[in-house]
């Protein structure tokens, strides 16, 4: 019962994100692309709640257009990772022996690799944008994904409704679909929810760095970039976007914990 | 005379719920055995823990009262209990599996328990004397192991070791041997009778097994639904009951079938010089042959870690044997031919599954039917294992042990087999639910003409239920014959071992 506590705020900052990226208009009517240069660096007030950049964009516009992206790369991380973890755990859960070993001892060694160099190669190698980004930071969460789903196929696989169902002459693809998969399902959604706090942060530092979209797109890490110069005179410029940032992850990962104690306790 | 334990009207609640144990009385005089028996859910597991000073937080004394030699101990506090267990009060859990630190010796658990009934430094010869005391023959070796070291009824020693290492006035025993072989708890049961005649220690024994009760108590209680619904002398309880109650447990311990020996009938399956050996090494199965007649019964006996399982695996083809062969009608197994009902029906439903799909499980593996068909099939096995139809809808999780186990058996049904293996099917179920499902098993065979070959580590209920009886022992078939011959002259050593250990001779006999 404890946990429920702070359930409603959090799935109220999540539902104010999602409706961020899906309307942006509803938010922030102002165009986050196009400013007026009389109007530079003002401070937050009643015209511009988020203060203006040193263009005169309305921060708040840029912010609220800046989660789609955002979003969208984090989900989409996740979904690769979800999607490729659980197929390499599935594989090498279910064949074990030589394949299991071989598929594991590559997984280990994605997990020694640093995840933020791994990204940086990947994104290096793909180039900038969005896409690219979450790309990368999907193949280095998917290597958590499958150790996860190996562990829970091999216990599933072990219980005594699986033997049932072999006794009872189903086909080993039915039964990894219908017995397997679906009682290994319940970590996994706890882990992805976690996941997608992790990414909302991986893709911002990413973008930080300016690999993600390229300007004047925005996005929340590179909003935080943009406003680096102006740290000592325009605070808004990097503490907004970065509250937002803060904001999202804890929703996220408040709600992932809650779910994840609930998978556990059954 | 004041008696050791007098408990008056002691009612306990969970939460909100209603008792779980009402206006229970209770005596136990100095030296005396008293039994409580009752199902799970009965309320005697929550009466011991009552006793013992360890309800859970959850849990509240509502009334009633608790009389420990002369003194009040209900509303004791949790200091003041500690003082209490482990010197005059004892206590062994039911599981001796988990009761025990894996990560700590046995003596530095003795030794803890030791401390705590005075003896601040323990030494060797205190040590050695306490397992001395519960029958560990060597007792300066098991001192050093770890518990996963020890066998089950090696750590239920232990347990006792350390329950009776303070010379209390009264030992509480909770289902003490209801995780063993019936051999095994046949000498851990002797061994607690011995040293409490020894000691004048008092016992209170809460068991679901009425035979444990007639063997060894002094007094009966009979529990069920939180009441103590009979209470009195073991002959007298067993002997003339008064309660609906108790006469219908003594009316579901099984007794051997008195029908006559079954005639030579069609073989339907043909085992011949089994054998598996495991990867690592151990030899699981030794050279097993026996044959099952068409809509006959088989039981298979033996301890745990007999090869019984394997060969129950072997047959189901679960697991490739080494060598020897396996024919159904002299041909190798056909797909839906045999099917298999598991131990614990707690494991064996996919918990995400309906009733119904879990059912059609294996008409679906063999693509019969349509599904229309499949539906109107599940509505007949339902009636036919004695289950609502309205079941098909629910989860596994809405059901009791009992009626989960009927799912089961319906799951195997399914497929019109010959021939349905079941590997313990009843001895994770309660005594009634047991001897309903063994008469459910009796009707099925009847109307349906299959076979079964039975296995159990419970003579009684393999005597019960077959017509044949084959006893295993490391691998190998010790005996085998028609039930009724095995147990009147029984040939291997073993099988007398096993026969001897079966609880409650008085109860059966009647």
């Amino acid at each position: 019962m404890r946990r429920r506590l702070g359930v409603l705020p959090s799935a109220l900052v999540l539902l104010a994100a999602t409706a961020a990226a899906l309307a942006p208009g509803l938010f922030s009517p102002a165009d986050p692309l196009r400013g007026d240069l009389t109007e530079r660096l003002l401070p937050p007030e009643a015209a511009h709640l988020f203060g203006t950049d040193e263009l005169g964009r309305d921060v708040l516009a840029r912010v609220v257009h800046g989660s789609a992206p955002s979003l969208q790369a984090a989900v989409i991380a996740v979904g690769i990772a979800v999607l490729a973890g659980s197929a390499i755990g599935l594989v090498a859960g279910t064949a074990r022996g030589r394949l299991d070993d071989l598929v594991m001892r590559a997984v280990e060694v994605l997990l020694a690799v640093p995840s933020f160099l791994l990204i940086l190669v990947v994104v290096a190698v793909l180039g900038p944008g969005t896409r690219e980004v979450a790309f990368a930071v999907g193949v280095s969460a998917a290597a958590v994904f499958s150790r996860v789903v190996r562990a829970e196929v091999i216990r599933v696989r072990g219980s005594g409704y699986v033997e049932a169902a072999a006794v009872c002459g189903t086909g080993r693809a039915t039964v990894l679909l219908t017995h397997v998969l679906p009682n290994a399902a319940g970590p996994v959604a706890a882990l992805a929810t976690l996941e997608l706090g992790n990414a909302v942060l991986t893709v911002a530092a990413v973008s930080f760095l300016g690999f993600g979209a390229p300007p004047p797109a925005p996005e929340w890490g590179s909003l935080i970039a943009a406003g680096r110069p102006f740290l000592a005179s325009a605070w808004w410029l990097t503490t907004v976007p970065g509250l937002v940032i803060v904001a999202v992850v804890l929703a996220v990962n408040h709600l992932g914990n809650v779910l994840r104690t609930r998978s556990e306790t059954g | 005379m004041t008696p050791l334990l007098a408990v008056r009207g002691l009612t306990v609640r969970y939460g909100r719920g209603g008792p779980a144990v009402d206006r229970a009385d209770l005596t136990v005089e100095a030296g005396q055995i008293v039994a409580v028996v009752g199902e799970s859910g009965s309320g005697k597991s929550t009466l011991a823990h009552a006793l013992a000073g360890l309800l859970p937080d959850t849990a509240r004394v509502t009334g009633g009262s608790v009389t420990f030699g002369g003194e009040r101990v209900d509303g004791l506090r949790e200091r003041a209990w500690r003082r209490l267990r482990g010197r005059r009060i004892a206590f062994v859990p039911q599981d001796p599996g988990t009761a025990l630190n894996p990560l700590m010796t046995v003596r530095a658990q003795l030794a803890e328990a030791l401390r705590l009934t005075g003896t601040p430094r323990p030494g060797q010869d205190a040590l050695e004397d306490a397992l001395g005391r519960v029958g560990i023959p060597d007792p300066a070796a098991v001192l050093g192991r770890y518990p996963h070291q020890l066998s089950g009824g090696f750590r239920q020693r232990v347990l006792l070791g350390m329950a009776l290492a303070g010379r209390p006035a009264l030992l509480i025993a909770d289902e003490p041997t209801s995780a063993l072989d019936t051999t095994v708890q046949k000498t851990v049961l002797d061994l607690i009778q011995r040293v409490a005649a020894r000691d004048g220690t008092s016992i209170l024994l809460i068991t679901h097994d009425l035979g444990v009760a007639a063997d060894r108590a002094d007094r009966v209680a009979v529990m069920t639904e939180g009441r103590v619904v009979e209470e009195g002398p073991a002959e007298r309880v067993l002997g003339s009951p008064e309660a609906a109650y108790t006469r219908l447990l003594l009316d579901s311990v099984p007794r051997p079938s008195a029908g006559p020996a079954p005639t030579a009938g069609e073989p339907l399956l043909a085992v011949r010089d089994l054998r598996k050996v495991y990867p690592d090494g151990t030899v699981a199965v030794e050279g097993a042959s026996f044959t099952l007649d068409r809509a006959g019964t088989l039981g298979l006996v033996g301890a745990s870690g007999s090869g019984k399982s394997t060969v129950a695996r072997v047959i189901t083809g679960l697991v490739e044997p080494t060598g020897g062969s396996v024919l159904l009608d002299g041909a190798p197994v056909r797909a839906g031919r045999v099917q298999f009902v598991a131990q614990n029906p707690y494991a064996s439903l996919d918990p995400l599954m309906s009733v119904g799909r879990i059912i059609a499980e294996p008409l679906r593996a063999l693509r019969a039917g349509t599904r229309a068909g499949r539906r109107e099939r599940v509505r007949r096995l339902l009636e036919d294992v004695g289950l609502p139809p309205e079941v098909a809808w629910r989860r596994p999780s809405a059901l009791s042990g009992g009626q989960r186990q009927r799912v089961a058996i319906a799951r195997a049904l399914a497929p019109s087999p010959d021939l349905i293996v079941l590997d313990e099917p009843v001895s994770a179920l309660d005594t009634v639910t047991q001897a309903q499902i063994l008469t459910l098993l009796r009707r099925l065979q009847g109307k349906h003409g299959m076979a079964y070959l039975l296995i159990s580590h419970d003579l009684a209920v393999v005597a019960a239920a077959a017509g044949r009886l084959a006893v295993m022992r490391d691998g190998r078939i010790v005996e085998y014959g028609p039930t009724a011959e095995v147990l009147a002259a029984p040939e291997a050593p073993f099988t007398r071992e096993l026969l001897a250990a079966i609880p409650g001779g008085r109860v059966r006999s009647a």
